[in-house]
């Protein structure tokens, strides 16, 4: 112990010397405490975005930056996950049974100065709807009446009942079945208005190439303004003239650094070149555990780290075999040695809340010899006693340092456990996302983060040929089960049938869940301010306050 | 019974191994060399090394200890196992890309050289172009374009001889790196040995032997090749470092070896992620590199003052 401590001072010795001066958090000089004092907060966004326009991407990261830029009809509390404020609807009203929700707009302006109108809303929604647009999150929209069928192409938009626009400041959705979670629903970027003026002069509704997301282009009704894109480097955005509640934005812009390594981002921290990190490494957060860094936050999160099978392709198809993959992963040593504890054991997707529990508890009251006899046994019956004739399959991961660590532990239990050998393909975060959505691949490792507080954020992607389902699989039965949940008038009927659901997803085992996963990240606390523990992630960038107790340099 | 070594007549071979072993730094380095292939090749062999894959999630990594002497990493994969399963891979990538380009640079200087007036002009000219290319660049752009014919190659091995995967895959693997860095690593030996050559045509013993009648071929390999070793030698020893250290750049940045296997470039990466926590995991891969590169160039240094016709008779 004493030699690590050595050997850790003279590396910092060699380091600080190397980088020409130690330059610690609260080092005045540090980009850090120079963006702090022109109020701009530095935030690490885990990878370049895959696109800002709100209908062409899936990314948290993406998520993340579009919500700056955008505004939807309510806005996320700073404080609670769940909670939400007026945005662009002033108030709203809804029937009894939550099915025809009725919104009034504010007056608003888009950063161009042109009036925000529902028009703008039920443009964005048929956009993203079109079948001829290919928008891959529309299963958010699902529940609007007729957004299914149009989006099939069964009907034509002027017959959809769910979005109408009975005068300029008022919105009128109807839902085939009782939404009384709608509001959470509304903070995701799918809810959002688009400016249709002006993505119809920039190519149309169906121009997937429009350059109306570019930062020269960009027109918004969001707190921010595109700044400046530079590939790999950052995205910054700075306050909206034009936003309704410019007064109350409490810092002067915002970068997104795209840093998918957490070692070099903490490193970065440390440098004082970030403000708030996106990920800490797992060695790094041993480290941060046992010498409870001031920094180091620790927050719960409704997220799932899992791996998708493509059952397209063999020996996948065959549910023995991915039953045997599944069961041979020890995934209590997985979370206590690799993840370092931020996080909980998973035998089901859904991470389990007061209400709603629906993992394998057979599975997880097993013995892990247990579970691994099992595992051999299912795979010997499949055709592969010991592992004999089964093919080498590629496990692809992106290159995040907790995935590759991880898919390495996994390669090793397989290959102990099973005799199965797979390789390892760390791809970069635009070609893994392609890939994954073509589905091509084998094993894709995975993780998914609630967009609502609601179990059907994490069931609904299980529907058959869904967007983000991505493994090939469907079944007629889960399908039923989540309509059911859609009917049901009562919560508590709707957790049933989510749960009916998600156990006869699990059941054919197209995913193979990993761990439910804690958020853990770094934050300068003696500067940032407004920033709170969210189960969602949903911070209100506009809240964050950066405080300039640090004396100006001379 | 020898007396001196100046009383008998001896070659300029035994002479410049003579001033080789007078020269203690590229002797210690010669022997560090040749310990160091010894226990990367024959060392993992031993019962009492591991499995370098093989994780123990029990024992993360740890420090020395008797079972495992370098200690463990961050999935409790044994240190000394790996760092020497590395070195294999390096080393081999290393001589492996240095044949490939000696043969390539040795046979294109010698003829372009040989043969002169237009054809050397327009070969010198092609040289020139590919020295434009940068270097990196192009070794991951070929690396990853001859990746699927080497996979398919790999494959037909493991299907027509019968050994097992794990254990061809991990080199096999390893054919388009080599090739790559191999094929584009001649040129400046492709110039050395041209421009030798242009002098060593003119000597009064090539010009007998072209009157005698000797054919360009055997007046090539008998006349010339001989003559053109010990530059080339000493050029060759020389760039295995240069090529080991672009296989570890290539390893860094994800494009060399393949998870699990590891070579010192990946290992050194892996640490350098985790210094903080482990320093251990970054100083030993980085200390049997760095001795193996110091020990190279040392080692060519020597050859070079050893071979040097211009101190020859000191």
């Amino acid at each position: 112990m004493a030699m690590n401590r050595l050997s850790i001072c003279c590396l910092y010795a060699l380091l600080s010397v190397l980088l020409g001066g130690g330059c610690g958090e609260g080092d005045r000089r540090s980009s850090a405490a120079k963006a702090a004092r022109e109020g701009i907060l530095l935030l690490g966004n885990n990878a370049e975005p895959q696109s800002l326009d709100p209908h062409k991407s899936t990314a948290v990261a993406d998520g993340k930056i579009i919500s700056s830029l955008l505004e939807g009809l309510v806005r996320p509390d700073a404080r609670e996950s769940g909670l939400v404020h007026p945005g662009m609807a002033e108030s709203w009203e809804k029937n009894a049974d939550a099915t025809e929700w009725r919104f009034h707009l504010r007056e608003a302006f888009w950063s161009d100065g042109q009036p925000v109108t529902s028009r703008d809303f039920a443009y964005a929604y048929q956009r993203l709807l079109h079948p001829a647009f290919g928008g891959r999150y529309v299963e958010m929209l699902y529940p609007l009446r007729g957004a299914r069928a149009y989006n099939h192409g069964e009907i034509q938009w002027e017959e959809v009942q769910g979005v109408s626009t009975p005068d300029e400041h008022t919105l009128l959705l109807r839902f085939e079945n009782p939404t009384p979670h709608l509001l959470q629903m509304l903070l995701h970027y799918t809810w959002f208005p688009l400016p249709a003026h002006h993505v119809e002069a920039l190519g149309g509704m169906l121009d997937r190439r429009s350059l109306w997301t570019s930062p020269e282009n960009w027109v918004g009704n969001g707190a921010y303004l595109l700044q400046e894109r530079r590939m790999n480097d950052y995205i910054s955005v700075v306050p909206n003239p034009h936003y309704w509640r410019a007064s109350e934005v409490r810092n002067r812009g915002i970068r997104f650094l795209p840093i998918v390594n957490g070692y070099t981002e903490t490193r970065m921290f440390f440098g004082g070149k970030l403000h708030i990190t996106n990920n800490v490494p797992p060695e790094m957060l041993e480290m941060a555990l046992s010498r409870s860094l001031r920094e180091f936050c620790r927050d719960p999160y409704y997220c799932t780290i899992f791996y998708r099978l493509n059952t397209t392709r063999k020996p996948l198809n065959d549910v023995r075999v991915r039953r045997a993959l599944s069961l041979a992963i020890d995934r209590e040593a997985l979370v206590a040695r690799v993840v370092h504890g931020a996080g909980m054991t998973a035998y089901g997707f859904t991470p389990p809340t007061r209400e709603y529990d629906a993992y394998d508890h057979s599975v997880a009251e097993m013995t892990q010899s247990e579970r691994e006899s099992e595992a051999r046994r299912l795979l010997a019956n499949a055709g592969f006693p010991g592992g004999n004739g089964f093919p080498t399959l590629e496990l692809m991961t992106t290159s995040r340092d907790v995935q590759r660590v991880t898919a390495e532990c996994i390669q090793s239990m397989w290959s102990r456990v099973l005799g199965v050998q797979v390789e390892i393909r760390a791809c970069e975060w635009t070609a893994y996302k392609a890939a994954q959505q073509n589905g091509e691949y084998d094993i894709s490792s995975s993780s998914w983060s609630g967009d609502y507080a609601d179990p059907a954020t994490f069931v609904g992607l299980w529907r058959t040929g869904a967007g983000n389902n991505c493994t090939g699989w469907g079944s007629a039965v889960c399908d039923a089960a989540l309509d059911a949940a859609d009917a049901s008038p009562t919560t508590a009927g709707r957790m049933l049938k989510l749960a009916e659901a998600e156990r006869e997803m699990l059941e054919a085992c197209p995913i193979i869940p990993l761990y439910w996963s804690e958020r853990t990240y770094m934050k300068s606390s003696l500067v940032v301010e407004g920033w709170y523990p969210l189960l969602l992630d949903q911070h209100p960038l506009d809240a964050v306050e950066l405080r300039q107790n640090l004396p100006a340099e001379p | 019974m020898r007396t001196s070594n100046t009383n008998h007549g001896c070659s300029l071979w035994q002479d410049a191994l003579q001033r080789l072993l007078r020269n203690r730094a590229s002797v210690l380095s010669g022997i560090f060399l040749i310990l160091m292939v010894l226990s990367c090749f024959i060392l993992p062999l031993l019962p009492c090394i591991p499995n370098p894959n093989a994780t123990n999630l029990e024992a993360i990594a740890q420090g020395s200890s008797w079972q495992h002497w370098l200690g463990t990493d961050h999935l409790g994969r044994d240190m000394l196992a790996r760092v020497l399963y590395g070195g294999r891979i390096s080393l081999l990538v290393g001589f492996a890309a240095t044949a490939v380009s000696f043969i390539l640079g040795l046979f294109y200087g010698m003829v372009s050289g040989y043969v002169g007036g237009r054809m050397d002009a327009w070969m010198m000219r092609a040289v020139d172009v590919l020295f434009a290319l940068p270097f990196i660049v192009v070794v991951i752009v070929f690396s990853l374009s001859i990746e699927e014919p080497c996979r398919e190659f790999t494959s037909w091995v493991v299907r027509y001889t019968g050994w097992s995967r794990d254990s061809v895959a991990p080199l096999l693997g390893l054919v388009p790196l080599f090739l790559a860095i191999g094929a584009l690593g001649w040129l400046t030996l492709a110039r050395i040995v041209r421009t030798q050559t242009l002098v060593l045509r003119e000597q009064e013993y090539v010009l007998a032997a072209r009157s005698l009648g000797l054919g360009h071929g055997s007046i090539l390999l008998r006349y010339i090749a001989p003559n053109l070793l010990s530059p080339v030698i000493v050029y060759t020893t020389l760039a295995v470092p240069g090529i080991m250290l672009t296989e570890s750049t290539l390893s860094f940045i994800g494009l060399g070896v393949k998870a699990p296997n590891s070579s010192w470039g990946t290992l050194i990466k892996e640490g350098a992620d985790r210094m903080e926590v482990a320093p251990q995991l970054l100083l030993y891969p980085a200390l049997f590199f760095c001795l193996t590169l110091l020990a190279l160039n040392f080692f060519g240094d020597g050859l070079r003052d050893a071979l040097d016709p211009r101190s020859a008779k000191d």
